[in-house]
């Protein structure tokens, strides 16, 4: 009976996870937050329904992970983690291979699910309780540095057209200042809203999701709908074209190192580890980059949540396996292998449906345009941000929006907007949260 | 070296400070993050402000309309003919074809001393990254895609003979005219002069100690070090004695800056020593001291990289045998 509840519970999950990934702005931890209530009220009633709801949970996640990849390539509307697709794939859509690409992203997420699933029973207890008792009281510092390597390592791209002096520095300097400022108003905005939180306290892990939306979602959006471009017919890949295999290998090995480390520390999402990675492996083929993207992307969402269910050594990570543990805590072999289980069943169906999804995504891209199209994600996106935090969220969602934009205007790197995630916590880490406080004032 | 791997490379050399590590532990990372700092600051010092503040006297601006590859190719004997006829030496500009916000037309300009030639050929359109975004030529309209031009003086190179525009402003050559009458061509000349220094090294490491004490003074001071050490293993070399001296010094050649290999076996071992050097003040430890850290190390970070550079060379050799064609030869002998 449970093992049936267990079945059914994944393959629901899945299809959840599949729709969730379709719909611009809308993260599986959204979801899966608004299910945690009702879904710790049912599995404390009834034991197969906690069983049932812990593998849906984890398929939901798996399947996500992949569909993903659709709106993030096809209709440029990432989340924090995909972020880094949307210029390489928007290149692509131009040049009639938006398919190949999403596909590039997909098959890079599947691989990285499928490595993940036989790493973890071999070596990932041992490896992560060795790594957190030594790890863990450097996470701090740790975050720091991949903060302090993040905003030194953008290099001025402008400048050229003026003669040398302090003009040319002043206007090379557009640049990274650009993204120092994007990176502190993002921050400023993450410790305000951490402190005074837009949505009541019963939806409170909804908090920042007006502020993804904005600095991740909207700008690429207004962008299309200001612009008007016009998307070329999508060519269906043919046997053949794909990148070869050393190209895709490299891909994978940023991918994996990148999400692993992404899953593993807290706050570092997957696009950031994979950049990391990248730069470390010189990854720099455009479907390379894709493939580590999506494998990165995949290894940081079901890795965080696989590290929940460790047997002896739990590690909670992630809003995932936060959300889990608070409907039904983990325990032993059964649940570990429960969940394997569970987000081999989201990736499997998420593969089944990858083509017909892709087919029906380039109809949709050939009948309407492509501000139409844009217009609609916006809305859909606004829509969720209105359910989830109301009018406030709303308003939280056109300041980001704004902060959001100011990559895309001078031509900083779009990273510099998870200040949004980093700073608050590092410095809530590094132990300034009191002063923080102290200095935003009382609560109104 | 890439900024990853001296980033990295310089929070290793601070966590080989003990009481940084232990600060670390009572709350207090900052000597730690202070290493990477200082790992990347002379390649952020370059590129965000000496970059600038370089001038030129000579500057090839190619148009992006009308591809002309004999244009560029005259252009740059020019420069070096009047380098050698002047006695003086020049800067020049080689300014990149930027297509759009994130494409280049690239093109390169090679060095032939033997010939007393420059050759300008136009290359495929390219990403910031180097990535191939456009292999189909350009419409030339009657212009040439590949140029050579004849230069008078003999020609010494500094750097590389071939010199790739494809990215942000173009790169400065900076020609000059030696002693034994041949003309040198240097290549950035502003990068790794005066950032790159034991001199600067100490400079950063004394004003850390002074501002967060003797930890993160070494640390700071060790990082910097080790970025132009590592530099100058490679083929630009630095300038490590300034202000004694005021020329670049050729590097030891033993890696290009963009290598996979040491830029991942950098990152890998940094990454190692870091995790090893944590591992020794954690409570329980992981480890113990002595021979078992060494042993970790060996097992985590030499091994791995040895095998890694094992299968690397097996690849290259495939690949250097396919192009040779010397891998048909051996299929038939066997």
């Amino acid at each position: 009976m449970i093992a049936l509840a267990a079945i059914i519970g994944a393959v629901a999950g899945a299809a959840v996870g599949l729709v969730a990934g379709c719909v611009p702005g809308l993260h599986v931890y959204n979801v899966m937050g608004l299910l945690a209530i009702p879904a710790a009220h049912c599995a404390a009633a009834d034991g197969a329904a906690g069983v049932a709801l812990t593998a849906a949970l984890a398929a939901m996640a798996a399947s996500y992970c992949i569909f993903s990849a659709v709106p993030s390539v096809l209709f440029a509307a990432p989340d924090e983690s995909a972020v880094f697709i949307v210029a390489p794939s928007q290149r692509g859509l131009m040049e009639g291979r938006g398919i190949e690409s999403a596909l590039t992203v997909m098959a890079g997420g599947v691989c990285g699910v499928c490595a993940l699933l036989a790493a973890m029973p071999l070596a990932g207890q041992r490896l992560a309780s060795a790594a957190n008792r030594v790890l863990h009281p450097h996470f701090g510092w740790i975050l720091w540095s991949v903060t302090a390597f993040m905003l030194l390592s953008e290099w001025p791209k402008t400048g050229g057209e003026y003669p040398a002096g302090w003009r040319r520095l002043a206007r090379g300097w557009m640049t990274p200042a650009a993204g120092l400022l994007t990176f502190f108003l993002s921050g400023f905005l993450g410790c305000l809203l951490m402190q005074r939180p837009v949505v009541p306290p019963s939806s409170a892990f909804q908090n920042l999701m007006p502020a993804l939306v904005g600095l991740f979602t909207l700008p690429w959006l207004l962008l299309n709908i200001a612009c008007g471009t016009r998307i070329p017919v999508q060519k269906q890949p043919q046997p053949g074209e794909g990148a070869p295999v050393p190209v895709l290998a490299l891909g994978f090995a940023a991918g994996f190192a990148g999400g692993a480390f992404a899953a593993f520390f807290p706050v570092v999402t997957g696009g950031v580890g994979a950049m990391l990675a990248g730069q470390a492996l010189s990854v720099r083929d455009w479907r390379a980059f894709l493939f580590s993207q999506g494998v990165s992307r995949s290894v940081y969402l079901c890795g965080s949540l696989l590290l929940g269910f460790l047997p002896d050594y739990p590690l909670l990570r992630g809003g995932g396996s936060r959300l889990i543990a608070s409907i039904r805590r983990p325990v032993g072999q059964a649940d570990f292998f429960l969940a394997l289980a569970a987000v081999a069943v989201g990736v499997s169906l998420a593969c089944w449906s990858a083509g017909p999804a892709l087919r029906a995504a380039a109809k949709l891209i050939a009948r309407f345009s492509c501000s139409s199209i844009s217009i609609v994600s916006a809305l859909i996106a606004l829509l969720l941000v209105f359910a989830a935090a109301g009018w406030r969220g709303l308003l939280v969602a056109c300041v980001a929006a704004g902060i959001g934009l100011l990559p895309i205007v001078f031509g900083s790197r779009r990273l510099n907007c998870l200040g949004v995630i980093l700073l608050p916590i590092a410095l809530e880490m590094s132990g300034f949260g009191p002063d923080i406080a102290r200095f935003l004032g009382p609560l109104p | 070296m890439k900024g990853i791997a001296h980033f990295s490379m310089g929070v290793a050399i601070a966590s080989c400070v003990p009481a940084a590590v232990r600060s670390a532990l009572d709350g207090n990372g900052w000597p730690l993050v202070l290493g990477g700092i200082a790992g990347i600051l002379p390649d952020t010092l370059d590129f965000r402000i000496s970059r600038y503040l370089a001038a030129h006297d000579v500057e090839i601006v190619p148009d992006p309309l009308r591809p002309d590859a004999s244009m560029i190719a005259q252009g740059v004997a020019w420069a070096i003919d009047r380098c050698a006829a002047r006695r003086r030496g020049i800067r020049l500009r080689l300014r990149s074809i930027r297509m759009a916000s994130d494409r280049w037309q690239s093109y390169a300009v090679r060095f032939d001393p033997a010939a007393r030639k420059v050759i300008v050929e136009y290359g495929p359109v390219v990403d910031p990254g180097g990535g191939i975004v456009c292999g189909c030529p350009p419409e030339a309209g009657g212009l040439r895609l590949r140029a050579e031009a004849k230069v008078r003086a003999d020609l010494r190179i500094e750097y590389e003979a071939e010199i790739s525009v494809a990215g942000f402003d173009g790169p400065l050559l900076y020609l000059e005219q030696m002693k034994d009458g041949r003309i040198s061509v240097g290549f950035l000349p502003w990068h790794r002069r005066w950032s790159h220094s034991l001199f600067l090294a100490a400079s950063a490491g004394i004003a850390s100690w002074l501002a967060w004490g003797t930890e993160a003074g070494v640390a700071a001071g060790c990082a910097w070090a080790a970025h132009a050490l590592a530099d100058h293993c490679g083929y630009m070399g630095s300038n490590l004695l300034f202000p004694l001296t005021a020329r670049r010094e050729e590097g030891l050649k033993m890696m290009h800056s963009s290598d996979f290999f040491p830029n991942l076996a950098a990152v890998w071992a940094s990454l190692t020593v870091i995790f090893l050097n944590l591992g020794l003040y954690s409570r329980p430890r992981p480890f113990a001291c002595g021979m078992a850290y060494w042993r970790a190390l060996f097992v985590g970070c030499i091994v791995p990289l040895a095998v890694i550079r094992y299968l690397l060379g097996r690849a290259n050799r495939g690949i250097r045998v396919e192009k040779s064609g010397v891998r048909k030869k051996t299929k038939r002998r066997n």
